[in-house]
C-alpha cells in the first residue's frame, strides 16, 4: 500500500511538471517577537504581488479550528508546556495539510509568518526535548527558504515593551515563575533566542539583521530571494507530502 | 496505581471501567475518561471534508487531552496512593492511528510523556452506530473513519491480546 501511496505522489509530481507548472515557494519569516518580520513579511507580499505572483500567507496560531481553543486556554493560562506544544503542533498541522500543501500545490507562493521552528525554538526554552518537538512535528515540511530575522534579547524586549505588556504565555511566565512580564520576558526571550541561532546553524536560515534599518532589510530579502531555489519536492518532502496524499485520499 | 480501559464504545469503556472500579473493592480510586479538558467539546462536530482534520491533527489533539487528564486526575490521584483508571488511555488512540496508516513510531514517541498502565483492559463492544459524537473519541470521529473499521480496531485489541498486553474486559 505504501506503494501505491509513493506512486500517488510521483503521479502527482510529474503532472504538475507535465503541465509545465511548477509547485509554489514557500518561504518561511522566522525570529524572536519584536525582530520585525511581521514588518517585513508584509512588504515583502506586497512586493511579490506587484511582481504578478500569486501570493498566500499562513500566520501561526491561526488555523479556524483550533485557535479558538488556543486562545481561550492562554487566556485562563490553563496549559503546561506539553499542552501548549501539541495544540501548536495540531494547529500547525492542520494548516500544513489545509492550506498551505494545496497552495503550493497549485503553484502559489506561500509566505509563513512563522513556521514549525517557531515551536522548536520556543518549546525548547519551555524545557521539552528536542528530538520529541521533531517527532510532533514531522513528518516535517521543510520550505524553500527560512528567513531568520536576528535581534539581541535588549532590542526584541525594547521594541515589545513600546507598544504593549507581553502576555502572560509570551513573557514565558509559565516557566520563569517571575511575577514581572517584562523582566521574564527579557529572560524568556534570550533562552529561545539562543535556540533560534542553533536551529539556524543546524537547518541552514537566511540570516536577516533585523537591527538594521526597515527599507535595507527589505531590499536584502528581496536580493536573497532572487537566489532561492526550488527544493526538489520528493528529495526533501518526501515523506511529508506522501502523508498528506495519503490524508486526501483517505478522506475522499 | 494506574490501569488502562481502552475500546470502540465511549459509553461502555465509561461503564466497564465503573464496573472494574467495583470490583476493585477499594474505597481509594479514581477514574479519568475522554475529554475531560474540554478540547473536544468546543470543537463540537468535525466539519466537512474539505476541512476534515487528518488523523494525525486528531491525534494531537487527544495528546493534548490526555496531558491535561495525567495532569490533572491521573498525576495526582496516582501521587495520593489511590488507583486510577483511565478509560480511554493510549491504546484507543494507537488502534485509531493505525487505521489510518499514521506509523506506530510517530506514535509511541507522541504519547512518550505517558506512563506505562500497570494493568491494560479493553472492552470489546462495537460502537453504536448513531453514538452522540460527544460519547467517546470514536464516536467523535466517525465521520473520519473508513468503513468497516470496528474489525480492524476489534483486530488490533486481539493481536494485543494474545501478545498478553492487554486483557479482555
Amino acid at each position: 500500500m505504501t506503494h501505491q501511496f509513493k506512486q500517488a505522489a510521483r503521479r502527482i509530481c510529474a503532472q504538475m511538471a507535465e503541465k509545465g507548472r511548477d509547485r509554489g515557494f514557500l518561504i518561511a519569516f522566522e525570529g524572536p517577537d519584536g525582530s520585525g518580520k511581521t514588518t517585513q513579511r508584509k512588504l515583502f507580499k506586497d512586493w511579490l504581488v506587484a511582481e504578478g505572483l500569486d501570493v498566500v500567507t499562513t500566520k501561526w496560531n491561526s488555523s479556524p479550528l483550533i485557535k479558538p481553543i488556543i486562545k481561550a486556554r492562554k487566556r485562563a493560562r490553563a496549559l503546561d508546556e506539553y499542552e501548549f506544544s501539541l495544540l501548536h503542533a495540531a494547529d500547525f498541522r492542520h494548516r500544513l495539510e489545509k492550506e498551505v500543501l494545496p497552495a503550493l500545490a497549485a503553484g502559489k507562493t506561500v509566505i509563513a509568518d512563522r513556521f514549525l521552528f517557531t515551536a522548536l525554538a520556543r518549546d525548547a526554552a519551555r524545557g521539552l526535548p528536542l528530538d520529541w518537538l521533531l517527532h510532533v512535528y514531522s513528518p516535517l515540511y521543510w520550505p524553500d527558504a527560512v528567513f531568520y530575522f536576528s535581534v539581541s534579547p535588549e532590542t526584541s524586549g525594547r521594541r515589545i515593551a513600546s507598544t504593549r505588556t507581553p502576555k502572560y504565555y509570551e513573557a514565558g511566565q509559565d516557566v520563569t515563575d517571575l511575577d514581572d512580564p517584562y523582566e521574564s520576558y527579557l529572560r524568556f526571550i534570550s533562552d529561545v533566542i539562543l535556540e533560534y541561532e542553533a536551529l539556524a546553524v543546524i537547518f541552514k536560515f537566511v540570516k536577516v539583521d533585523a537591527e538594521k534599518p526597515i527599507y535595507e532589510q527589505h531590499v536584502h530579502i528581496r536580493n536573497l530571494f532572487a537566489n532561492v531555489r526550488e527544493r526538489p519536492w520528493l528529495k526533501w518532502n518526501e515523506e511529508a507530502i506522501l502523508d498528506w496524499v495519503r490524508t486526501r485520499a483517505g478522506q475522499r | 496505581m494506574l490501569v488502562s480501559v481502552d475500546g470502540l464504545a465511549g459509553k461502555e469503556l465509561i461503564a466497564a471501567a465503573k464496573r472494574l472500579l467495583r470490583s476493585k473493592g477499594r474505597p481509594d480510586t479514581a477514574f479519568s475518561s475522554w475529554d475531560a479538558s474540554g478540547i473536544f467539546f468546543e470543537i463540537q462536530d468535525l466539519p466537512g471534508d474539505d476541512d476534515s482534520p487528518s488523523a494525525r491533527t486528531l491525534l494531537l489533539l487527544y495528546a493534548a487531552d490526555l496531558r491535561f487528564r495525567l495532569r490533572w486526575e491521573i498525576g495526582p490521584a496516582i501521587e495520593l496512593g489511590h488507583t486510577v483508571v483511565a478509560a480511554p488511555y493510549v491504546e484507543t488512540a494507537i488502534a485509531f492511528g493505525r487505521i489510518h496508516r499514521v506509523s506506530r513510531r510517530w506514535m509511541k514517541e507522541l504519547f512518550r510523556f505517558a506512563p506505562p498502565a500497570k494493568e491494560a483492559y479493553w472492552v470489546n463492544v462495537e460502537s453504536p452506530g448513531r453514538a452522540r459524537t460527544t460519547s467517546g473519541f470514536i464516536e467523535f470521529c466517525r465521520r473520519a473513519l473508513p468503513a468497516g473499521f470496528d474489525e480492524s480496531f476489534m483486530q488490533h485489541f486481539n493481536t494485543l491480546e494474545k501478545r498478553g498486553k492487554c486483557r479482555g474486559l
